[in-house]
């Protein structure tokens, strides 16, 4: 069953255009990989489906409803959230501080929120009273997944997870996001193409604002040597 | 004594300005005509309630507090996330349009207004006035409480966050603009207050808005731009500078103020490029 829908879009950047007619599909429960080079448009993508940038033409369908050009805090209310690249947590603000606003804005209680980023990764109970600027790479990747994950979503758009990262904790994500299978839908750019074929549902790789194919075949998503072409 | 009243003033009207800059990136210029007309609010119940101090200043803020809604609500809101030379022009315009009213309304003329108090104490082997330590107490127990405010309120927390990330804040699904506007009118109500408490020391005058948004904004970029303890750190730091010069070169103390902001520009070019 499908829970998103992308149908040719355009998205530009004042004159230049940035997307060109992208089209993809995301079923329950699936996840779905972007792969491609910098500057092919996978970041624009993700900015467009959560609602940070407006597309030109075409249309977004999320759960049967258009929601192309609907405001961020809107969208997220309606369970997409979006992780971007910069890993920018709170970083005035402490760990405990930046789970009590998700907690806040999912009408959640803090205490289960507090729970469950404990549950999902252990060392947040001696690091809840820490400035969030102050964690390392991984661990403000894994606070700002606890974070969308508040309030149960149902599609998460996560902007390069792994990016450089040391592989200790690129498996520590692999394994957050293995949990996560299955409850809940997810759009991943992601480069590290070990991660993307253990957890890929469907890949799309992207060149140049144009997504080139769609790979739904297990055979395919394997073939790690055919994906590093498009990067 | 006087370089510490005036970065207590200069705290309180820059205040309001830090956050709007610091947070929504509006420079807002209208700041100086809630300042300006706080006092003429201020001034004009005075009569009514007995020049009861206390009193008129809260009917000054009270009478604000809508005007400063309204500002952020019809234009102010529309400038997020413009050009900063589209928030400059559209608020200059409504300064310069309220200048004009209070000319309309209340004259060209600068009107005395009575000091509260004309009680003093002594401080080792110096009388200070009253008033003045009144002044200064109020700027001190607005930053604690702005500071409890952004510690403790989500409110605050939201504000803070948005600093950080405000497109995180929207992902959350936080609508951070309806925080935006409440923290708006709080800093509104602060430069009333500042405008207020120190018209008796410097009368008021349709230009007053002018001078005193002029000195908030090189506070503010002197103190970092968002950053609240800075701006209280500099407020007071060119207070004291102000008061310093004037001892000395009298006709240039304002001016000091535009000579460090200029220098600090210079040194923290790329943080405002």
């Amino acid at each position: 069953m499908s829970i998103l829908s992308v149908n040719f879009i355009d998205v530009f950047y004042s004159s230049a255009q940035a997307l060109h007619g992208v089209s993809l599909n995301l079923n329950k429960g699936e996840f779905a990989f972007i792969v491609g080079r910098n500057g092919a448009g996978k970041t624009t993508l993700l900015k467009t489906i959560c609602g940070v940038l407006n597309c030109k033409n075409g249309s977004i369908v999320f759960e049967d409803r258009e929601i192309q050009n609907l405001r961020p805090e809107f969208l997220s209310q309606r369970g997409i959230r979006f992780i971007a690249q910069e890993r920018r947590v709170f970083q005035s603000l402490t760990v405990k501080e930046n789970l009590e606003l998700a907690a806040f804005a999912s009408g959640v209680a803090l205490s289960e929120t507090i729970r469950t980023a404990i549950e999902i990764y252990p060392q947040f109970e001696k690091l809840l009273n820490q400035k969030a600027g102050k964690l390392s790479g991984g661990q403000k990747e894994i606070l700002l997944i606890v974070r969308a994950l508040t309030g149960n979503p149902k599609l998460l758009l996560i902007d390069e997870p792994t990016e450089g990262l040391a592989s200790i904790v690129i498996d520590d994500i692999y394994k957050l996001l293995e949990k996560m299978r299955g409850s809940v839908s997810a759009i991943i750019v992601e480069q590290n193409l070990n991660l993307v074929t253990q957890l890929a549902d469907r890949i799309y790789p992207m060149k140049e604002g144009k997504i080139v194919k769609e790979i739904t075949d297990r055979s395919e998503i394997c073939n790690v040597k055919e994906l590093e072409v498009y990067l | 004594m006087f370089g510490l009243t005036i970065g207590a003033i200069l705290y309180l009207v820059s205040i309001g300005f830090a956050i709007t800059f610091g947070t929504m990136k509006v420079i807002n210029f209208a700041h100086g005509s809630i300042y300006a007309l706080a006092v003429y609010f201020f001034m004009t119940s005075l009569p009514y309630v007995k020049n009861n101090f206390v009193v008129s200043l809260l009917i000054g803020i009270a009478l604000v507090i809508p005007l400063s809604y309204l500002i952020e609500k019809y234009i102010i809101r529309y400038l997020y996330g413009e050009s900063v030379h589209y928030a400059i022009i559209a608020t200059y315009g409504v300064l310069f349009s309220t200048t004009d009213t209070i000319k309309w309304i209340w004259g060209t003329n600068p009107w005395p207004i009575i000091v509260p108090t004309r009680a003093s104490i002594q401080l080792f082997d110096v009388t200070v006035p009253l008033y003045r330590i009144i002044i200064i107490g109020a700027a001190v127990a607005i930053f604690i409480a702005l500071h409890l405010f952004f510690k403790k309120t989500i409110a605050g927390k939201v504000i803070v966050a948005a600093l950080d990330d405000s497109v995180g804040v929207r992902c959350l699904g936080i609508d951070q603009f309806k925080y935006f506007s409440l923290v708006f009118v709080i800093g509104s109500a602060l430069a009333g207050v500042g405008g207020i408490l120190y018209s008796p020391i410097a009368a008021a005058e349709p230009y007053m808005g002018f001078r005193f948004v002029l000195l908030a904004f090189a506070v503010t970029l002197v103190g970092g731009m968002g950053n609240l303890t800075g701006a209280f750190i500099s407020a007071f730091s060119l207070g004291m500078l102000i008061a310093m010069t004037a001892r000395v070169l009298p006709r240039l103390s304002e001016m000091m103020v535009f000579v460090v902001m200029a220098v600090v520009l210079l040194l923290r070019k790329e943080e405002y490029e």
